[in-house]
């Protein structure tokens, strides 16, 4: 196996100057956006003199450089500093709001292959039939919904009239986040599962279209082993492609799922610093989700050296 | 099987389309159809208040039902057609076209090119893609041309990330050793014997993200962020209606079918058009 | 005058005591689902009504307002009295008050209190108290408060979420350098002497108080308040949502129904959809100076075109396009709940002829293009936008809406970087200096950044700061709505009540026309 310890640490290593990179963008497109925090927060009714008060509290006054500075000083001392509308440390808040999200996500993208994989398996080996048809356009109903009607659709059904699952929010044990979670989670699955299956039954058709399979029917080994040796690993590479490629999407997706199911998570988070304009939070929170999806991006790099020996490493 | 079978010879022999393929092919033609007429079609004006109708239910004189203006909803979900062709094809049209160049070239040659790209992929996708596109148009301000901006800036990574995989795989297969051995100039090879061979992949999901487009015009429909009122869009609409889900179910109701019929029509053609290719190389 | 001010008092202490009037039934835990969750419950620095709103339930103020929002009510004070040149103020505080932590309740708390919320170096909300000089204990039981100039609205100020009373060892022992940390750490564990006890907090998800066991009010039968033992606040920001935890009883209460789901929920059996008085007011921000930022020449500059404007809008047709017919249109730029509103009938009713001879007479028979700028993502600015749109369309003003998002779009219009907004105003005191100061006084955000600017109304508004005698002031203010409502750089379009929604359950809740969520006679019925 060419995995190394070697490669690892390669790609770790890889990814520091990269953070550095996102935190400079970050720090200057935050800055870049019109309006600033503090007239943002104080609104309509505050006097010039105020906002300019409470600039220099803030230190919003000092040069950018100089910001920067701080913010780097900040960062080696293990601090993010605090959000200025919430005016708790941003780390405590991403602390409080990550999890949610993560777990979230992972949950969704479970769903997602549990649901794409064996449909996706059926749907190939019966290509073109009706069966293949009726598989397809259901995940394609599930992905053509915007997630806010589905949202509140499944909300109204399961929730409000059938009284199966609570409407939104977020539990405190491991079994009251699944039961909790499950709407949401189900929400964002039900798209990414769409693109999942999609991608793995095409791939899966390629593959028994192909001639090795062909030829490897021909020497008459079984149905069955064709499939697991050939078929099965030649299709599952693109999907841990696809799932690694998406992770950022279904965080992204989070946003709105978030806001519908009532789970307060850091995407939901992201988006209210965003319009608040609450710097610090937007920087803690885009090097967390950055620290998330190069992991992610690491592991399905990993993955798929390991399936596909060809690849990387 | 054994249908399966049949099928496929008949589809060998060129002569029919399977069925999936000729529903795909209806679907985006009805949509092309709506796109490119509305005016023709739709029986009423679709921003023209009429308060002695509002929030009529589907009858005869309005099939779709009105809005809480008394807007005919029919006529607003075919104006709105030619506004979501419009995100469909601009919002993929860049990505696809760049990111599949881009993702050819780093999945061949890998090295130094293919670290260069990680560290952008790496730059751009570790945003959540949405709160990028989000914090793009909040920059530039709301509008739709703003938004393909934003989803062109981003989305070719995707495309490029899909090639490069493709390509990896594909660099060792018979025919591309073969081009080489043969003596074949690396752009040949690139471009006449792998793209072809990857370009299947690309195509499915080029498809799908023209849904996505029109879907993520509806996520920013909802945040406020994409088509700008009173301009009638899939996605805008059905947020609009989001209010009225339990008084007035039609409102978003048949936008919302809009938009999955329109993503299950570029789906089927996709797949159809993958199909194809494959089997004529 | 003193003795006038004695009767008006003995009849607030009379409505007071008549406060619950349905008997209630103690114990239980009231769940309310808020749009959004607060941000700093400090009464000082806080800057925003998802804080001012709630925190009555936690402080309590000298006095009270009464549940009409029109005047005050005793509360930690138990009486007042003016010297005659109306200078200095002697305040007799009510004994045996406990904080929710059992400490007694000092006069030097309340004198450190009030100081702090009227230190110019404090938060936004200190204009409140400009007038006061100086706050001292005159006796254990007794401050006095010397002023810089007579002050008529001072004792509603002492009604004012901002002079909450805070206990001063608690507050100084925590944490940070200035007083603005040392308040952002009080603030995660705020102690008040309000009905409700503090108990945790998990930002953006929920909020739980407890009775406050030490609480010094009893209700009309002498039952000791509150009658709930516990209270949760949920945030929950989507509407549609909020509405489905209400329906399927997973919250007790919930505020922000959307207009377009009030007769809904009126007809579920199961709920009670109030819609509460309010300051609310709606209204477009017109920019009015003479040019605008592009440097181009401002149409709006001119009053004949504000006019038109004006009259070009259909109110009744608009109200229930947009409202669902919640709504009603105003008589002034003030709200009719707020002391000394005046005007005769609905500003500006409809009339198209008259719009349309108004903009021929401004040069503008051909009509005129203007740029609103709207919230994105907001369904009331987009409905309002979209209807009155339509509604100049007819008299040849062509609207373009632009949505952007709120810090855009505050700093496009602190910056005069706009043509015209979507507003809404709440007051914060029950009187008018608040809303004249920001609406019609230039020298404070040149009128709501309109740049509409009158010596006379800002005279008149000087003057009244001072003026002692009620009658006075009427006439003050009604000339000071005289002038403004001529030719507005603002389009009143309706005021709206406060929609909140409870299960059938639940009894008492009162949310005055300032925005308090009062839950200290609320209760849960079996």
């Amino acid at each position: 196996m060419p995995i190394s310890l070697r490669y690892v640490v390669l790609r770790l290593l890889q990814i520091v100057p990269t953070f550095f990179l996102i935190m400079v963008v970050v720090f200057v497109l935050v800055r870049l956006l019109p309006g600033d925090p503090t007239s943002t927060m104080i609104g309509d009714r505050a006097t010039d003199a105020d906002v300019a008060r409470i600039n220099a509290q803030l230190g919003l006054d000092r040069p950018i450089v100089v910001q920067f500075g701080i913010f780097v000083e900040q960062f080696f001392q293990g601090e993010l500093g605090d959000s200025i509308v919430n005016r708790t440390s941003v780390l405590g808040l991403i602390a409080h709001r990550l999890p949610a999200t993560l777990f979230l996500t992972a949950f969704a993208a479970l769903l997602a292959v549990f649901m794409a994989v064996p449909l996706a398996f059926i749907a190939a080996l019966r290509h073109d039939s009706g069966v293949d048809g009726a598989i397809r356009s259901a995940f394609q109903v599930g992905l053509s919904t915007p997630v806010f009607y589905l949202g509140i659709l499944l909300l109204t059904l399961f929730a409000a009239h059938l009284r199966w699952f609570p409407v939104g929010g977020y539990g405190e044990t491991f079994g009251d986040k699944l039961y909790h979670l499950f709407l949401p989670a189900l929400t964002l699955a039900l798209s990414l599962s769409a693109v999942l299956m999609r991608n793995l039954r095409n791939s899966i058709v390629e593959v028994l279209e192909a001639e090795y399979v062909d030829f490897a029917r021909a020497k008459g080994l079984k149905a069955r082993v064709v499939l697991g040796k050939h078929v099965l690993r030649n299709a599952v590479i693109p999907t841990v492609t696809l799932l690694g490629l998406n992770i950022g999407t279904l965080i992204g997706g989070a946003v709105i799922t978030e806001t519908v199911f009532a789970v307060p998570g850091a995407g939901r988070l992201m988006i209210d610093s965003i319009y608040g304009r609450d710097y610090p939070v937007i920087q803690g929170l885009t090097l967390a989700f950055a620290i998330v999806v190069s992991l992610v991006f690491l592991v399905t790099d990993l993955v798929q050296a390991a399936l596909d020996p060809r690849v990387g490493a | 099987m054994s249908a399966r079978a049949e099928t496929m010879n008949v589809r060998r022999l060129g002569l029919r389309l399977p069925g999936s393929l000729v529903i795909g092919i209806v679907l985006t033609g009805l949509f092309l159809v709506a796109s490119a007429a509305p005016g023709w079609i739709a029986p009423y004006d679709p921003l023209t208040f009429d308060m002695s109708a509002i929030l009529h239910p589907p009858s005869l004189a309005h099939p779709f039902g009105t809005d809480q203006y008394g807007r005919d909803i029919l006529s607003r979900v075919i104006w709105a057609a030619n506004v979501d062709l419009a995100i469909a094809i601009f919002t993929t049209s860049f990505p696809v076209v760049f990111g599949t160049i881009v993702g050819a070239f780093v999945g061949y040659y890998g090295g130094w090119l293919d670290t260069l790209f990680g560290r952008i992929v790496d730059l751009v996708v570790t945003f959540p893609f949405l709160v990028i596109v989000i914090a793009i148009v909040s920059v530039l301000g709301p509008g739709l041309l703003n938004m393909f901006i934003a989803v062109s800036a981003v989305g070719w990574v995707f495309y490029a990330r899909l090639m490069r995989a493709e390509v990896m795989t594909q660099k060792q297969a018979d025919y591309a050793a073969a081009g080489r051995v043969l003596g074949y100039g690396e752009l040949r090879i690139i471009f006449r014997h792998l793209l072809p061979n990857c370009i299947g992949s690309i195509i499915v999901y080029w498809m799908t993200d023209m849904a996505l487009g029109i879907l993520l015009g509806s996520s920013l429909g909802y945040l406020g962020l994409g088509a700008q009122p009173p301009t009638a869009e899939w996605g805008v609409l059905v947020a609009d209606g989001k209010q009225f889900l339990n008084t007035g179910w039609w409102i978003a109701f048949f936008p919302g079918i809009a938009i999955v019929l329109t993503g299950l029509g570029l789906s089927l053609l996709g797949d159809g058009v993958a199909d194809r290719l494959r089997r004529g190389r | 005058m003193k003795k006038l001010i004695g009767a008006l008092f003995s009849i607030a202490i009379a409505l007071a005591v008549a406060l619950p009037a349905a008997a209630a039934t103690p114990g239980g835990k009231l769940v309310f689902a808020r749009y959004a969750d607060s941000l700093l419950l400090d009464p000082v620095y806080n800057d925003a009504n998802v804080d001012i709103w709630i925190l009555t339930n936690l402080y309590d103020t000298l006095f009270l307002p009464t549940d009409d929002g029109k005047d005050v009510q005793p509360g930690l004070a138990t009486a007042w009295q003016a010297a005659d040149d109306g200078l200095t103020y002697t305040i007799t505080l009510r004994q045996g008050v406990k904080f929710a932590d059992g400490t007694a309740l000092t006069a030097d708390d309340v004198k450190w209190s009030l100081e702090r919320a009227a230190n110019p170096k404090n938060g936004i909300w200190n204009f409140l108290l400009a007038s006061v000089d100086t706050v001292a204990v005159s006796a254990p039981d007794t401050i006095t408060i010397k002023l810089k100039q007579p002050d008529p609205v001072l004792i509603k100020a002492l009604a004012t979420f901002n002079t909450a009373i805070l206990p001063q060892k608690a507050y100084e022992a925590s944490p940070g350098a200035t007083d603005e940390e040392k308040a952002k750490a009080f603030a995660e564990h705020p102690l008040g002497t309000g009905p409700f006890k503090f108990v945790s907090w998990e930002r953006n998800v929920s909020m739980k108080l407890t009775r406050n066991e030490n609480y010094w009010r009893k209700d009309a039968e002498g039952k000791q308040l509150p009658y709930l033992d516990a209270m949760e606040f949920v945030t929950i920001p989507d509407d549609a949502t909020r509405i489905l935890k209400l329906q399927a009883g997973e919250v007790d209460g919930s505020e922000f129904i959307p207009y377009a789901r009030v007769a809904e929920l009126k007809a579920d059996p199961n709920l009670d959809m109030q819609l509460w008085p309010s300051t609310k007011v709606n209204f477009l921000t017109l920019n009015v100076r003479p040019t605008l930022k592009d440097g181009s020449k401002n149409p709006m500059a001119d009053p004949r075109v504000r006019q038109a404007m004006n009259y070009a809008i259909d109110k009744d047709a608009l109200i229930k396009l947009v409202t669902f017919d919640v709504a009603k249109p105003m008589i002034s730029f003030m709200s009719s709940s707020t002391p000394y509103v005046s005007g005769s009938g609905p500003a500006f009713p409809y009339d198209q002829a008259k719009a349309k001879a108004l903009l021929a007479d401004a040069g503008y028979g051909d009509g005129l293009d203007v740029t609103s700028l709207a919230l994105a993502g907001s369904a009331d600015d987009t409905a309002i936008l979209s209807t009155v749109q339509q509604m100049w369309s007819q008299v040849g003003i062509r609207l373009k809406i632009e949505q952007v998002d709120n810090a855009t779009r505050t700093a496009r219009y602190r910056g005069g970087d706009f043509q015209m907004r979507v507003s809404l105003w709440t007051d914060d005191i029950a009187d008018p200096n608040e809303i004249v100061s920001y609406f019609a006084d230039f020298k404070n955000i040149e009128s709501m950044h309109t740049g509409w600017q009158d010596k006379k109304v800002s005279d008149l508004f000087d003057a009244s700061l001072k003026e002692m005698d009620a009658g006075k002031r009427a006439a003050q203010y009604k000339e000071i709505q005289d002038i403004y409502m001529a030719a507005p750089p603002i389009i009143p379009l309706y005021e709206s009540p406060y929609p909140v929604a409870f299960r059938k359950a639940v009894k008492g809740f009162v949310q005055i026309p300032l925005g308090n969520n009062i839950f200290v006679g609320a209760s849960v019925e079996k």
